[in-house]
This record gives structure tokens, C-alpha cells and sequence, in this order.
């Protein structure tokens, strides 16, 4: 019940208010989503991708 | 009943409570229009190039870190 009443006062009393904090949310979760997602595939398929291999075949920084 | 009648006000006083009242509201909405329009558009090269790779913590996501040699094009 306090929960409900500390997110009405703070986010949703004004609609402007309640409109930009899901746009602002919408942004964060959508970095925040992908950069856990990928960070977690990068270490669970550590190894694995050409990222993580290209040392041993890319003979020096700069190609002939 | 009571009457209630409608006092003039002067429009210099008028627009002045205008903006007071309002004045807040539009600039949150502005706010959100703002970044409603920098979330839909992120994906655009012109948005992400031009603006978010440039935000100092927020760019390290949105810069291409593709080495050259392993880019088709």
C-alpha cells in the first residue's frame, strides 16, 4: 500500500511525469538489457567466437 | 445559490498566471517529447553517430567496435 502510494506521488500524479520516466525507462532497459545479455553470452561462450580467436590469424595490426 | 462571476483580469496578468500554471507541465513534456524522440531515433547512424557515441558513459554501447579488417565494406 505505501509502495503503491510512493510510486503514484512520484510517477504517475502527472501523466507528463508518468509519459517520460517509461521513455526514460524504455532507453535504460534497453541498454542495460543488451549489455547483460551480451556480456553473459561473451563469458558463457568464452573462447568460442572469432573475437576471441583472431589474435592466432590476424598476422599484424595493419593488412597487406 | 451562490453567484459566481468572472472577474476581468488584464492580459498581460492572464498570460503571466498562464504561464505559471503551465509553464512547468509543457517543460516536462518537453522533457519526454525530447527523450521519446532520442529513444526512437537511436537507431539512426545520424543519431548514433552524431550524438550518442559523444555522451561520455553512454557512448561506450553505442560505438562500433568491430576492428576495420573484419568489416566487409
Amino acid at each position: 500500500m505505501a509502495l503503491a502510494n510512493a510510486f503514484y506521488s512520484t510517477f504517475a500524479k502527472r501523466n507528463s511525469v508518468f509519459v517520460t520516466s517509461i521513455f526514460a525507462g524504455a532507453f535504460a532497459f534497453n541498454v542495460g538489457f543488451d549489455v547483460a545479455v551480451t556480456s553473459f553470452w561473451d563469458r558463457w561462450n568464452q573462447g568460442k567466437q572469432w573475437k576471441d580467436i583472431r589474435s592466432r590469424y590476424i598476422q599484424e595490426e595493419s593488412d597487406s | 445559490m451562490a453567484r459566481v462571476s468572472f472577474q476581468p483580469t488584464s492580459p498581460a496578468r492572464f498570460a503571466s498566471t498562464l504561464a505559471k500554471q503551465w509553464g512547468p507541465t509543457l517543460g516536462i513534456w518537453g522533457v519526454g517529447a525530447g527523450t521519446a524522440a532520442l529513444f526512437l531515433l537511436s537507431v539512426t547512424p545520424v543519431v548514433k553517430k552524431g550524438l550518442l557515441v559523444n555522451i561520455p558513459l553512454l557512448g561506450t554501447f553505442y560505438e562500433d567496435k568491430t576492428p576495420a579488417s573484419d568489416k566487409p565494406f
